[in-house]
């Protein structure tokens, strides 16, 4: 719509200035900064231009107009601050205050409610509607968002955020006139993992933050910024906190990343840090008990059984998180790498480990999630996206929007609120996308060396709905995405191998979903030390005798070798557990138990799937006696007497190590062979997103939404 | 959920889709909900208003806006019967206010409710019904009436409550 | 009497007049067989310039010139609308119905050759809900029947031209009355109007190119092209030409529609209908339905039947819809039903109309229960003020306008009932 050739020249408050045609008029005043007071308006929805609230006076207009929904036109001359814009914004007031409740005090949105603020600039004293104020129904949205729908000014941008950002209408303006509300009718919870964005979007205290209520005055907080850890994302947020307590979070708009949305989890996630089973105290089994003890001599009974372990460290398990840091990540691989261990790993939920070479090839995305929007066609293989990134998955439905086609293989169905294109659905999925490559190759005539060419002739031929795919994504702007599914699917290795090459043939762009917030932070020092060829992958070590596993901030439910990490903490001599939370396992199994900080309770880096690395800073005053988990890490080296690094030279191997991820350009390029088989876990496990990590697990707020019940 | 919705239902409902363009169901949500209420004898429920987004492919809030927003569905029992005394300008010029309150003493009702034998719904008609030319008028079951008086009113409400 | 019904209600005594039959015996259809028969001249451009020569503007109250109204439409490959506007609800009005009864062939060929001048294939005519039993399966049928005579569909009578014509029922609501908020009601949404830019001509129904017309100007096109613009404006006076039909209800002998030359003076207009009510003296007339301004007798008198006249006295011709009003009638209960009707009626999308339209009637209710403050009258002239031309669409002005001129003509009427705690100047 926006014409950058022709410019343009408008007036605004007696300064002209250069617009573009076909640019709103709010546009405008907003880039060159003069402030118009909306409601309604919303950068990132749609125009309504109901509230009336943007009245300005446009020259030659016999009335005032609304700045959101006037297009600029050469020679405007807009005042924004003259008597008739004065009056129309001043009436529009007066309307909005007639049935708004004078609740103020009470009301959570109290100090930063936009309703109040402009009251202030464009309200008068007292009023002049002296009938009974209308009051309006709640409705029960869930555990997440409260209502007060009494303060509604019917802006409908949770309505519009509904369909145009969600992708799904599940509020709606109900009834017509003075007595219509925003409901959804029928008290249906509001279940889509965006849905807490409503609350920043209403203007007013309407739409609030459940778990969040009536707790505090907004201006008693204070503000950190911060990198939500419950996926490879990186979304940004800010921590607002009162005497060191997180109070709430709210989005920080990256538009490079998150632009102004958070998902529900990095919203209401943080909950599961203040659960009741936070590991407190260092503890030690004596006999058959766990006796609580200072931090020291857990950590020296935990070097003391290192020490004790023969065969130069071949005996020791190392299963570590892929949501810590970057810098525990490499710390806790230096460790292990110096003293000779090579069972670590930090790949909870990878399934297939037939390909000793997957290590090389770290799973990321090679363009920018802001590239996302404007795909043009898009692959999407075993990914439940919408859980496991919601974040990436608004990008692609943003790019489906606007019209690109986007395209589907997995086992099975999920909800998408955009329109799908090629929708296979199959339990022999894995074969079509064999197909969809078999089709490539046949559409672009490639040259293929012989061991692909002999594993194609393996397969069935391409049908309609194959070649269809194949023939969208060699055209530009194409982007294949493997998802979670996949990466937990027993046949991981020959789907990434399919899409790699089908990635390398028609060039596109791809992008791989890692677990956890910080995977590839974990895979810096294997990358860079080029130690991963003799390191042991998970499956492997959850099936060794130890004299000694360490677990290092994972539970057994974070796998899905769930069972079989059970059976190896049993049939260890020695089990060390650095957590931040008791679990039954733990209780019965754990010899040392070592209490550690949480992501919101410390600082470090995290590197996203774009290999953006961010840091994260959440100072928190700490008592005498505590630790944060780089101290730790710090007294291990000392009590083993070796030499850590110091965080500069650990800040150089990161970057060393991302550079080497985003030069290498190289893909896979063989498929592998599928006799080889791998370990499996005993049981299928379902994705749910409020499932995926130990703090999620423990958020309150999640576990009563529909997606935490239906884990139960 | 589609059983809730008769086969002359449904039929009606085709009937309105055929006429949108394809991908356009929504379209139909209204032509959709005139049948599912008379189906219903005169009003809708949130079962049959989910019936109809299933039917037709859309969500359901959608059908609930429609629903809520048209003067003629109404989302809360109602008789069988329903009858608009048409109160607007022309009509009051001609005497509508006496003939409502003639039928709100004879049904024992107010404007807005329905008799308790689920019979006879006195709907509440702020909009005009053009036919301001036969003021004052009333519609019965969607049929007009118009240069109506006491005595016709009568006979008319009279035929419907000994109707069954 | 010969001034009577010349155009669009020429037929309407006549039996059977609503069937195709009928129609065609007076030679119906003729004009849009004759367009298709001879397309190189009879193209769009011819229509579009007779229609704007004719004079013709939008008979469902804003009085747009057609004409100008079809030549919006972009000249692309896009798929293109024309929807007809049967949602005839503005208070006093009643004579689209009577089209749509009595004679809908009329309707279906006006429609049809709108689509052909500015383009589209595809027609709906949206009738209002109300009309369920009442003429829609009158109108319904005359589609049918169109159809199986070969005049709609797929290359009608071989000629190439393709028109699919769908009626449409809305479900009640008064604001489906304004062309965006019934394209939102066509596309299965509630009646909000749009915010405009962007006009319907860009993005209409399903956001396609469409042209909305009301019932009447649709109506008239048949005749006008058969019988030539000059022929049509020729009925009127050269600023207002053509007919109108007054829908003439209130305090009146014989109320009813009648198709008149534009122009008429309104003593005129009055005898054609009977005069007032029982001999009573005239006390007011709301000239073109309920959101028209007010004028009391001595002023309409002087008032021919037009656009200009009526705008120059401060009101409009509307839909034609002539409310007359005897003396003894009580002009505060009268603006109090009016304010009542807006408060229903509104949409609720936008702010000042949603609590404007609220509080009007609540001040007018207050008053006339007796409970009303001396403060109320300016109250109420501020609040009209407040909402006028700060809404999306017309209806903020249309429920701020009857308020503005029953205070500025009968002030003194709402001061007695305010001093005398309800009591009406009207009760004597």
């Amino acid at each position: 719509m926006t014409d950058t050739k022709n410019k343009i020249t408008v007036t605004i408050d007696g300064i002209e200035h250069d617009a573009l045609p076909g640019q709103m008029l709010i546009e405008l005043t907003d880039q060159t900064g003069t402030y118009v007071p909306r409601f309604c308006y919303h950068e990132k929805l749609s125009i309504a231009a109901n509230c009336r609230m943007c009245l300005v006076e446009v020259e030659n207009s016999n009335s005032a107009l609304p700045a959101c929904a006037t297009p600029v036109s050469d020679g405007m001359i807009v005042h924004t601050k003259s008597k008739p814009a004065k009056t129309a914004q001043e009436s529009t007031m007066e309307f909005l205050l007639i049935n708004h409740p004078l609740d103020c005090p009470i009301c959570d949105q109290g100090g930063e409610c936009e309703l109040q603020d402009l009251a202030y600039a464009y309200g008068k004293n007292d009023s002049r509607f002296d009938i009974q104020k209308q009051t309006k129904k709640n409705d029960d949205l869930g555990p997440l968002v409260s209502t007060d729908m009494t303060r509604c000014i019917m802006c409908t941008r949770c309505v519009r955020f509904g369909t145009e950002i969600a992708g799904i209408q599940e509020l709606g303006t109900i009834g017509r006139g003075e007595s219509s509300n925003i409901s959804t009718y029928v008290s249906k919870t509001v279940d889509h993992e965006l849905s807490g964005n409503i609350i920043d979007l209403c203007p007013v205290g309407a739409l609030n933050n459940k778990p969040y209520r009536y707790t505090d005055r907004t201006w008693e907080l204070d503000q950190i910024e911060s990198i939500s850890p419950h996926d490879c994302v990186g979304t940004n947020i800010m921590i607002h906190k009162k005497n060191d307590i997180i109070r709430r979070i709210v989005p920080k708009n990256n538009p490079d990343i998150n632009e102004t949305w958070i998902a529900d989890r990095d919203r209401f996630g943080f909950d599961g840090i203040y659960s009741e089973d936070r590991a407190i105290s260092p503890q030690l089994r004596v006999n058959s008990d766990l006796d609580n003890v200072k931090v020291a001599d857990a950590m020296d009974r935990s070097v003391d059984m290192i020490k004790s372990c023969s065969n130069n460290g071949q005996s020791i398990g190392v299963l570590v998180s892929p949501n810590l840091s970057t810098e525990e990540q490499y710390l806790l691989s230096d460790f292990c790498h110096q003293l000779g261990i090579k069972a670590i790993d930090y790949r909870l939920r990878q399934r297939d480990f037939s390909e000793k070479s997957d290590r090389s090839f770290i799973p990321h995305m090679n363009i920018n999630l802001s590239d996302i929007d404007s795909m043009k066609n898009t692959l999407i293989l075993g990914s439940d996206l919408r859980k496991e990134t919601p974040i990436l998955a608004h990008r692609i439905k943003k790019s489906a929007d606007s019209g690109s086609s986007i395209h589907i293989i997995n086992s099975h169905e999920s909800e998408y609120h955009f329109q799908i294109g090629q929708n296979i659905i199959n339990d022999d999925w894995v074969n079509d996308i064999g197909r969809v490559l078999k089709a490539a190759i046949n559409l672009t005539k490639n040259h293929l060396p012989n061991n692909i060419a002999d594993h194609l002739d393996t397969i069935d031929e391409p049908s309609v709905k194959h070649e269809a795919i194949a023939v969208s994504l060699c055209q530009s702007k194409s982007l294949i995405i493997i998802g979670i599914g996949a990466y937990s699917d027993s046949q991981y290795q020959i789907i990434r191998s399919y899409a790699h090459i089908l990635s390398s043939v028609c060039q596109t762009n791809l992008c791989e979903i890692s677990e956890g917030s910080n995977m590839i932070g974990a895979s810096i020092h294997g990358l860079i030390n080029e130690s991963t060829d003799q390191t042991l992958n998970f499956s492997e070590i959850i099936q060794m005798n130890h004299d000694l596993l360490i677990m290092y901030g994972i539970e057994p439910n974070d796998t899905i070798y769930q069972a079989e990490l059970i059976e190896c903490m049993k049939s260890t001599n020695n089990l060390v557990v650095f957590t931040p939370y008791i679990n039954e396992y733990f209780n019965q199994h754990a010899d040392v138990i070592i209490p550690i900080k949480t992501h919101y309770e410390g600082t470090g880096s995290m590197i996203n799937l774009e290999l953006r690395n961010q840091s994260f800073n959440h100072i928190q005053s700490m008592s005498a006696d505590e630790f944060s988990n780089i101290e730790l890490l710090m007294s291990m080296y000392q009590g083993m007497g070796i030499q850590s690094l110091s965080v500069s030279e650990i800040n150089d191997c990161i970057q060393k190590g991302i550079e080497t991820i985003a030069i290498t350009a190289e893909k896979i390029s063989e498929i592998p062979d599928t006799t080889l088989t791998t370990f499996l876990p005993k049981k299928e496990t379902i994705f749910n997103m409020y499932n995926t990590d130990n703090v999620l697990r423990r958020s309150k707020p999640l576990q009563n939404t529909k997606e935490g019940l239906s884990s139960k | 959920m589609n059983e809730l919705l008769t086969p002359e239902t449904k039929k009606e409902m085709d009937h309105w889709l055929n006429k949108f363009p394809k991908g356009k169901q929504r379209s139909a949500i209204i032509g959709s909900l005139h049948a599912v209420q008379h189906q219903n004898e005169g009003f809708l429920t949130s079962e049959l208003m989910d019936a109809v987004a299933n039917y037709l492919d859309v969500p359901k809030i959608q059908v609930y806006e429609v629903a809520t927003f048209y003067s003629m569905f109404q989302t809360k029992p109602a008789g069988k019967h329903e009858i608009s005394v048409c109160t607007n300008i022309s009509c009051m010029l001609r005497g509508s206010d006496a003939i409502l309150n003639h039928i709100e003493h004879k049904l024992g009702i107010n404007v807005g409710e329905s008799t308790s034998d689920g019979k006879i719904f006195l709907k509440e008609e702020e909009e005009c019904l053009a036919a301001c030319t036969g003021a004052p008028m009333m519609m019965v079951d969607h049929v007009y009436i118009e240069n109506i008086d006491i005595k016709k009113v009568d006979e008319v409400i009279d035929k419907l409550t000994s109707k069954s | 009497m010969s001034k009577l019904n010349q155009v669009i209600y020429s037929n309407i005594n006549d039996s059977n007049s609503w069937t195709i039959d009928e129609y065609l015996k007076q030679g119906g259809y003729s004009v849009w067989k004759d367009i298709l028969a001879d397309q190189e001249n009879k193209n769009s451009n011819w229509i579009i310039e007779e229609v704007k020569k004719s004079g013709l503007r939008g008979r469902g109250g804003a009085g747009f010139p057609t004409g100008l109204k079809w030549s919006f439409m972009p000249n692309n490959d896009d798929q293109k609308y024309i929807v007809c506007n049967s949602d005839e609800s503005e208070p006093g009005t009643c004579h689209d119905r009577d089209i749509l009864k009595y004679n809908p062939h009329v309707l279906v060929e006006g429609m049809a050759i709108a689509a052909y001048a500015i383009g589209a294939t595809v027609g709906y005519n949206y009738v209002r809900g109300e009309f369920m039993l009442e003429c829609y399966p009158r109108i319904e049928a005359a589609v049918k029947e169109a159809y199986e005579a070969g005049l709609l569909g797929g290359n009608i009578l071989e000629s190439g031209v393709d028109f699919d014509l769908y009626n449409f029922l809305g479900a009640g609501a008064y604001i489906c009355g304004e062309e965006t908020g019934l394209l939102e009601s066509l596309e299965g949404k509630q009646g909000k109007p749009r915010f405009k830019p962007p006009f319907p001509a860009n993005f209409g129904l399903y956001g396609k190119p469409t042209t909305v017309n009301n019932t009447q100007t649709l109506a008239s096109i048949p005749k006008i092209i058969e019988n030539g613009s000059k022929w049509y404006s020729d009925f009127g006076t050269e600023k207002s030409p053509g007919t109108l039909i007054f829908s003439i209800s209130g305090h009146i002998n014989n109320p009813g529609n009648y198709e008149l030359p534009l122009g008429l003076t309104f003593n005129e207009v009055i005898e054609i209908a009977g005069g007032i009510l029982d001999e009573r003296k005239l006390k007011a007339v709301i000239p073109g339905g309920s959101s028209t301004k007010v004028l009391p007798a001595k002023i309409i008198e002087n008032c021919t039947m037009d656009y200009e006249s009526l705008q120059s006295a401060d009101s409009a011709l509307g839909t034609g819809a002539m409310i007359i009003i005897a003396e003894d009638t009580c002009m505060v209960e009268l603006l109090k039903r009016i304010s009542r009707f807006y408060f229903a009626e509104s949409c609720g999308q936008c702010t000042p109309c949603r609590e404007g339209t609220g509080w009007l009637y609540r001040i007018l209710d207050r008053i006339t229960n007796g409970q009303g403050l001396s403060g109320d009258l300016s109250l109420l002239e501020d609040v009209a003020g407040r909402i006028e031309g700060n809404t999306i669409c017309a209806f903020g002005d249309a429920s701020a306008w009857p308020v503005q001129s029953f205070l500025k003509h009968y002030h003194h009427e709402f001061k007695y009932m305010i001093e005398n705690k309800g009591k009406s100047v009207a009760a004597g």
